[in-house]
């Protein structure tokens, strides 16, 4: 860095009086700069000096250095204005190569001072670098300057009109182009086409050459000026040489579909990356304006819109409002300016709510839902080894029903509520609800085997199966108890008014039934003969001591060139079936 | 200790070590030898010299950047515009300090506060429509509409037009 540290002192040890003189061609180190600066003494007037000596005019007083429209503006004049004025070029150049080309093109629009140093061929090293920044970007094609490329990889509008958003980019013709300027700007390549354009045939007849490209939504497309242009070339080149040509225009057409290939699954991942971007914005917007909320006394009225809204997967009054729903960070100022507006929103919605009378109450839904999200947070960290309520034993269980449905419906309760009432009530829940259960599966298997017990359900040889779902997975005990098919019925006795809005939104968070489970004879029978054939006997055996002797067990039937056939238990019971 | 003396004739004490953050100090102390003779830095103000101090404070004893560590090597680099969580904080100024802190860690040769302005303005600039840099920025709009929408498509370098 030692030409930065020279380049500092000659650049302070020299400063002149003009704001631009360091831009002389002894300051800059760069060879680019340094030529940049050359090529501006000898062929043409500088553009920045011209300015320089108007600025220099006007630097009397500082009112005159500030541009008009800038004179009521609180405030010293911007960075960015002194950036590209005062600026030594290798920092700008520094700072230019943090940014994507597509920013250098948009600071190339900003100013003609920027646009001056920016579409100098002597940037072209900040553009390269900048180009060589980005993540995946396949390198510039030969027929493309930088700002060409950067123009046709970030330019979002289409070219033709520039008026509509399009990321339909046409790579073959280097341009964007909306669905409203595709018929001003291309012809339909077809039998008409082709009729009236047939000449000359050896040119006519080359698809792997002409200007066309086939496009989904439009059919084959030709640039009829490309083809114009393709058409003069050919006429001028000598028939013997033609064939090298035809070659050559063969090999450019598919090396820039090639190209294009690699550059829209760029462009693709970049939209994707985008919107992944703004989705976090947004996130983050509403994050921030609950925690205002939350200072004002309005977070829980949003919370509760938010929440009842959620079971149905929909749009929310709240998150999907206009003033909510901005890919915008929000700021002091934003904040201040939608306050009332969202304070006058909620408010209206809570009123309505609290209007609302019977089972469609949101607060009802909402105080389903945080019960729900609490059970989970339980229930991931439970022991389910033995089994453990479904979420709708607790939603229905008369404790919970009560306080949903007694507690006044301008209560917000919140999850801190519902963690300390299933503390409280989970575990004489489970007292209560485990055993009528089990007996429910014994009840089940006893219409196989009428002498079970409780023990024998643990028994090896104790399958079951499900009606509903023709699942092959194995139903044993204790997992039965978490089969979903067991947790989607609704039970008899549950259909009363308190219940039914639960099922509207949660279908699949019923109270367990062994309604569709049935005793799996066959399976049953297949275990006890593999149990016997480990020595061991089947009506005492548990899964537990098969899982402990984990034998391993030949299949006779199944044939294969690498050799025998093994298996282990329980998949054998599986594989047999 | 060294003695560093701002254009606002103000004197700064800072360790040796924090002072000689900045490769034209530490050429400086070189060129002088062991000396009391205060630095006097005349592109500097009081203001900008207490920020900059406070980052070579902070950074006290991190590699340096190497002497030789040229500028060829600098374009074949990638760039990220990644900005520590201090430094992120320290370089939360306003535009006019940023500015000034960005002139003073090129004049005073610190890569690494230098890295640190550039990238934060860069980070200003990113994603900007025209007219968002301008508004930011406060720079004057000298394109005639008809310019504006002429330079649209005017994508070719200055010398091939």
């Amino acid at each position: 860095m030692s030409t930065r540290r020279s380049l500092r002192i000659q650049e302070k040890k020299f400063i002149p009086e003009t704001q631009d003189a360091h831009r002389t061609p002894q300051d800059s180190t760069e060879g680019d700069l340094e030529e940049y600066e050359e090529e501006k003494h000898e062929t043409k007037p500088s553009r920045k000096r011209a300015k320089t000596n108007h600025s220099k005019a006007n630097t009397s007083t500082k009112k005159g250095r500030i541009p008009a429209q800038f004179r009521k503006v609180r405030g010293k004049l911007g960075l960015l204005e002194r950036l590209a004025k005062d600026m030594p070029l290798d920092v700008i150049f520094e700072i230019f190569c943090y940014v994507c080309p597509g920013d250098l093109l948009q600071l190339a629009r900003s100013s003609k001072d920027l646009r001056g140093i920016l579409m100098s061929k002597s940037s072209e090293t900040i553009w390269r670098i900048a180009r060589e920044n980005v993540r995946d970007l396949p390198p510039r094609p030969g027929d493309l300057n930088e700002p060409q490329y950067a123009h046709l990889l970030y330019e979002p509008y289409c070219h033709v009109c520039d008026q509509k958003r399009c990321d339909d980019v046409l790579w073959l013709f280097r341009m964007r182009c909306c669905t409203n300027c595709i018929w001003s700007t291309f012809d339909l390549f077809d039998g008409e086409f082709l009729r009236v354009n047939s000449q000359p045939p050896e040119l006519m007849s080359r698809l792997d050459i002409l200007p066309v490209v086939y496009i989904q939504k439009y059919g084959p497309i030709v640039h009829p000026g490309l083809l114009a242009r393709l058409k003069t070339e050919f006429e001028t080149i000598p028939t013997a040489a033609r064939s090298a040509w035809l070659t050559d225009k063969e090999e450019d057409r598919a090396s820039k579909i090639s190209h294009g290939r690699t550059c829209q699954l760029w462009l693709e991942e970049k939209l994707a990356g985008r919107t992944r971007e703004l989705d976090d914005i947004r996130k983050q917007r509403k994050e921030a304006i609950l925690n205002r909320l939350d200072e004002i006394g309005w977070r829980e009225e949003a919370k509760i819109i938010i929440s009842s809204w959620q079971m149905y997967l929909a749009r929310n009054e709240f998150s999907d409002h206009k003033l909510v729903k901005q890919a915008k960070k929000l700021t002091e100022y934003g904040w201040n300016s939608i306050k009332a507006d969202l304070v006058k929103k909620l408010s209206d919605c809570k009123a309505k709510r609290l209007a609302a009378k019977g089972p469609r109450n949101p607060i009802i839904y909402q105080r389903y839902f945080d019960l729900k999200e609490e059970y989970n947070a339980i229930l991931s960290e439970s022991d389910l080894r033995e089994p453990f309520p479904a979420v709708g034993d607790i939603i229905s269980h008369k404790l919970f029903s009560d306080l949903i449905w007694d507690t006044p419906h301008d209560e917000y309760l919140g999850d801190n509520f519902f963690r300390l009432k299933l503390s409280e009530y989970l575990p004489s829940i489970i007292d209560e609800w485990r055993p009528a259960k089990i007996q429910e599966l014994l009840e089940v298997m006893r219409k196989s085997h009428p002498a079970a017990t409780t023990s024998d359900l643990h028994l090896a040889t104790s399958f079951f199966k499900c009606s509903n779902c023709w699942s092959h997975v194995e139903l044993h005990y204790p997992q039965v108890f978490y089969h979903s098919c067991c947790q989607s019925q609704v039970p008899d006795g549950h259909r009363d008014e308190r219940f039914e809005p639960y099922v509207s939104v949660f279908p699949h968070g019923m109270p367990w039934t062994a309604r569709t489970i049935t005793f799996n004879e066959a399976k049953s029978q297949v275990s006890g003969a593999i149990i016997q054939s480990c020595s061991l006997d089947p009506t005492t055996t548990t899964r537990q001591d098969m899982y402990s002797a984990s034998p391993l067990i030949e299949c006779m039937s199944c044939t294969s060139d690498q050799g025998r056939m093994f298996t282990r238990w329980p998949v054998v019971c599986n594989t047999i079936f | 200790m060294v003695t560093l003396v701002t254009s606002d004739n103000e004197k700064f004490t800072a360790d040796k070590e924090v002072a000689e953050r900045s490769v034209l100090i530490k050429n400086m102390l070189e060129d002088v030898g062991e000396s009391d003779q205060p630095i006097p830095l005349p592109n500097v103000s009081s203001s900008v010299l207490k920020k900059v101090l406070e980052y070579c404070e902070h950074h006290r004893g991190e590699p340096l950047p190497a002497a030789d560590a040229d500028t060829t090597q600098d374009d074949t680099r990638k760039r990220t515009t990644d900005i520590s969580e201090w430094d992120q904080k320290f370089i939360t100024v306003d535009q006019e300090m940023l500015f000034e802190i960005i002139l003073a860690a090129n004049y005073l040769d610190i890569k690494s506060l230098l890295d640190v302005g550039c990238k934060t303005v860069a980070n200003m600039i990113k994603g900007k429509t025209p007219e968002e840099i301008r508004k930011l920025f406060n720079i004057v709009n000298d394109f005639t509409p008809e310019e504006e929408a002429q330079i649209k498509k005017e994508n070719e370098w200055a010398e091939d037009r």
